[in-house]
């Protein structure tokens, strides 16, 4: 399995970690891991959508 | 900021789901986080829990597994790992009852000061969007890197 690093401000929380890419989270179909609270999620944002943050 | 997290994580090659084991006194639970696309863009809906039999994140369980805090910080180092990845996105996220939600509120009150160095933290409200403020009432919360 290959590994993968990622440069980021480490000093947020001061300690190594292994990231280790997984072929089956690959080939995961994220829309579909939790249905239930997506649907939620999206009724509450869209009862706020014209105030979210703008980037 | 020193926290005791888990440190073996595996990854989406993206950064959008992460998994991790849960070591405790019930044993191993693998435990999922991910980051699912909204209708809103830009913004993603921050989902961990257990994994159930239909590969499905199923955070309604309770594993009691005495490790509630090490598995949030985990939850906000990834949070943290996926920000950096993609500093242009937002990340919502809700509690499955309202006592987790409380307790989401408890953690961001805590570690705030720290927080807020390099993040934005909101809490959507029944009227809106609002800066995170330790007694507001919220249904949930957005957190983005500062610009």
């Amino acid at each position: 399995m290959k590994t993968k690093g990622l440069k980021f401000d480490n000093k947020f929380f001061e300690q190594k970690v292994t990231m280790t890419v997984s072929e089956r989270l690959n080939a995961l179909d994220l829309t579909k891991l939790a249905p239930k609270k997506q649907e939620l999620a999206n009724r509450l944002l869209e009862k706020v959508k014209d105030s979210l943050p703008r980037r | 900021m020193q926290h005791n997290f888990y440190r073996d994580l595996y990854i989406e090659d993206g950064y959008e789901a992460f998994d991790f084991f849960s070591i405790g006194k019930r044993g191993i639970a693998p435990k999922r986080i991910a980051f699912i696309p909204t209708d809103q863009e830009a913004v993603y809906n921050l989902v961990f829990g257990d994994i159930n039999a239909e590969g499905e994140i199923d955070d309604e369980v309770i594993s009691d597994n005495g490790d509630r805090n090490k598995i949030l910080a985990t939850v906000i180092y990834v949070v943290n790992t996926y920000l950096e990845a993609y500093p242009e996105r937002i990340v919502f996220f809700t509690g499955s009852t309202e006592g987790r939600i409380r307790l989401y509120r408890i953690v961001i009150s805590v570690h705030y000061t720290d927080f807020s160095k390099k993040f934005d933290i909101y809490c959507q409200t029944e009227t809106g969007i609002v800066p995170f403020k330790r007694n507001i009432e919220a249904k949930g919360f957005l957190i983005c890197k500062k610009v």
